[in-house]
């Protein structure tokens, strides 16, 4: 029986490991938004990046804390206040972590997307691998996190630190830009590109979330289903028709997808659509023990025929 | 078994296959190519060897279904499954899925490609993909550029290894295909080299894609270190763009050897070193002359190319030279390990540079012509 406190409760992912880990355990969630999900747990409204909310935790005294509030949220909030608040809200949330006695356990969701991807990114990237090379937004901000863990878990020898850097989550339920985006009728792809992809079912997100927490192993993971997948491939198994525009048109196709209530895709994804991503999940079998239930290829079939 | 009776007969050259051929009373039109004599001889050879029962509907076929139709591809032999149904290990052997079958099983393949039926390594590789361009490559490999390979023993059978080539030619890396199809059509066994380029090739479009889905790579630590940690054969060019855009008058005068990122490579994972001269590709496209002003304009669009020069040509076709590879001795780097001697890598690079120039002049003094 723990006290854990999950930021980003909101979310569907988030709402998904307050409804598991509130079977077992005293569960906090906190979030500025509505939540997706219900669940039993209580439930404060904060903006992380406020120092209510720091204090909030520090009253709180969690013995494991689950930071989930790292997603790209610029859907929602416009890219400017999106990213300020992850970057505030982590720092204000590790502020009051090592104010905090009681907490022995931090888990904290990243995402592989801070690897960023280009032209001149290695085509298997594994955790020890040197993050460097332009980063979107987005991606400079997981950086900053992922920073921040490495410094306060320097000054905090007693807490165990485990960062899960997440693969594209995909899935019927899960609504995410890049999830709406490749269940669209017909898809905008790049012309003369054909990215590598890997992606990590939305119900192994969650599951993968929930096993950090129940088993402390520091360090940081790469959690992602097995093999990869072509966008072309991607699209064949979901019967979907790729519409391959140059750059320009493009982005005008996907603004004005955006403009009548499409899905909004944030730079780091626009990237990841031309170029590509491979990371290796060994580590997340042998040192962190977490098999995920579906592959890459299976993950995308159920995201299609839920 | 049937690989070493290829590739002995690749061996041939074209007219003394015609010979064979006209002795085993093949009839073949005048325009058969290379790739026709040997599928038609080696067809020979083996129904001469006696057979129990007669196969009536030609090859077998892979006995796996995809998407409700049966698979329609080759069988490999002494199993029942094609290549992509685990019949052989497509990502290591260069042997066509499709078999020698050609054009028959050209639907097949389109389906497999259609139906996303089987998956490609984490690199990119995609077998049926590859064997789409197996055909041209053959061609250009057999028939065009008629390449005469020597060495090719010193290939592994099996495992690891560093085939270290020298850069030429100015529009297109033929080399490096050449290098491949050498590979695959002479080795003992034949293999895939897996090949590792610039992020030129990530750049730009169409190329972006085909190149990994043909099981090329980007030249990083990271995929060289997957490639040889997975036991494939690596081919590297360690002269990058300084060997590939030179003036006519250095052709086949190896450049620096970058900083030696292959022998670091080869010893962090115990793979031999296999060093491999190439004579024929600085005369596919001949160099007018050298530009620095279009190395500056390049640079504008990939600045983190260390580019110093453009070479420029004209013919839009290339002239079908005759090839020459090489493969030398391999050179074992002794056991894996994980600190490296600085000095004794730039040695090995210099060793191995010195060993292929040595080859390439030997090559060129008894060579009869370019064509």
């Amino acid at each position: 029986m723990e006290r854990i406190l999950v930021t980003g409760a909101a979310s569907w992912i988030g709402g998904r490991c307050v409804q598991t880990l509130e079977r077992d355990h005293e569960v906090i969630a906190v979030d500025e938004f509505t939540p997706r999900l219900e669940f039993e747990a209580p439930f404060h409204r904060f903006s992380l990046d406020s120092l209510d909310f720091a204090h909030f935790l520090i009253r709180a005294q969690p013995t494991t804390v689950l930071h989930l509030q790292t997603l790209d949220r610029s859907a929602e909030l416009g890219s400017a206040r999106a990213n300020e608040g992850v970057v505030l809200g982590g720092q204000a949330l590790f502020g009051a972590i090592a104010r905090t006695p009681a907490v022995r356990h931090v888990v904290v969701k990243s995402d592989t997307a801070v690897y960023s991807t280009g032209p001149r990114h290695a085509s298997v990237l594994d955790e020890t691998t040197r993050i460097t090379g332009r980063a979107t937004r987005y991606e400079r901000n997981l950086r900053d996190i992922e920073r921040f863990v490495t410094e306060v878990s320097g000054e905090l020898p007693g807490v165990d630190f485990t960062v899960l850097r997440l693969a594209s989550i995909v899935g019927s339920a899960v609504g995410n830009p890049l999830s709406r985006y490749l269940t669209l009728p017909t898809v905008p792809v790049m012309l003369g590109f054909d990215p590598r992809l890997q992606f990590i079912h939305e119900d192994d997100a969650a599951a993968a979330l929930i096993y950090a927490c129940h088993s402390p192993a520091p360090g940081v993971f790469n959690v992602a289903g097995d093999g990869i997948l072509y966008l072309s491939r991607v699209l064949r198994l979901g019967r979907r028709i790729p519409q391959p525009l140059p750059s320009p048109q493009l982005r005008r196709a996907r603004r004005l997808l955006a403009s009548i209530g499409g899905p909004r895709l944030g730079q780091h994804t626009a990237n990841l659509l031309r170029y590509g991503r491979f990371t290796q999940n060994v580590r997340m079998r042998t040192d962190l023990g977490f098999e995920p239930a579906r592959s890459t290829r299976e993950a995308v079939a159920r995201m299609y025929m839920p | 078994m049937t690989d070493r009776l290829t590739a002995m007969l690749t061996g041939l050259n074209k007219a003394e296959l015609r010979n064979l051929a006209d002795a085993a009373g093949l009839s073949l039109g005048s325009r058969a190519t290379k790739a026709d004599l040997i599928e038609a001889l080696s067809d020979h050879l083996r129904t001469d060897e006696p057979t129990d029962a007669p196969e009536p509907h030609g090859p077998p076929r892979c006995s796996q279904r995809t998407g409700g139709h049966p698979c329609g591809l080759p069988a490999a032999d002494e199993t029942d499954r094609c290549g992509l149904h685990g019949g052989f290990d497509v990502v290591d052997l260069a042997r066509p899925v499709a078999g020698r079958l050609g054009f028959d099983t050209w639907p097949a393949l389109i389906r497999q490609l259609a139906l996303a039926s089987y998956d490609t390594d984490p690199l990119g590789l995609d077998p049926v993909i590859s064997d789409m361009f197996w055909r041209l490559l053959s061609f250009l490999y057999l028939d065009y550029f008629r390449v005469n390979v020597e060495g090719a023993h010193h290939i592994p059978e099996s495992g690891p290894g560093v085939l270290v080539g020298n850069h030429a030619g100015a529009a297109l890396p033929y080399d490096g295909a050449m290098l491949a199809m050498a590979v695959a059509h002479e080795a003992p066994v034949g293999r895939r080299v897996r090949l590792i380029g610039t992020e030129i090739f990530n750049m730009l479009p169409f190329v972006s894609h085909l190149y990994r889905k043909t099981g090329a790579a980007y030249a990083s630590r990271e995929d060289a270190r997957w490639i040889l940690g997975e036991g494939h054969l690596l081919g590297v060019f360690p002269e990058g763009v300084a060997g590939f855009q030179k003036s006519q008058d250095q052709a086949y005068k190896t450049q620096r050897f970058g900083r030696g990122g292959f022998v670091e490579l080869a010893m962090h994972s115990g793979a031999p070193i296999i060093p491999v001269a190439i004579v024929g590709g600085e005369e596919v496209h001949p160099v007018l002359f050298t530009s620095k002003r279009l190395a500056q304009l390049v640079r504008l669009v990939f600045p983190e190319q260390r580019v110093e020069q453009m070479a420029v040509w004209l013919n839009p076709i290339p002239l079908p030279v005759k090839w020459h590879v090489r493969f030398l001795e391999p050179i074992d780097v002794g056991p894996a390990r994980t600190t490296i001697d600085r000095l004794a890598v730039l040695e090995m690079a210099e060793h191995v540079r010195e060993q292929i120039q040595a080859a390439l002049d030997d090559m060129l003094e008894h060579r009869q012509g370019i064509f």
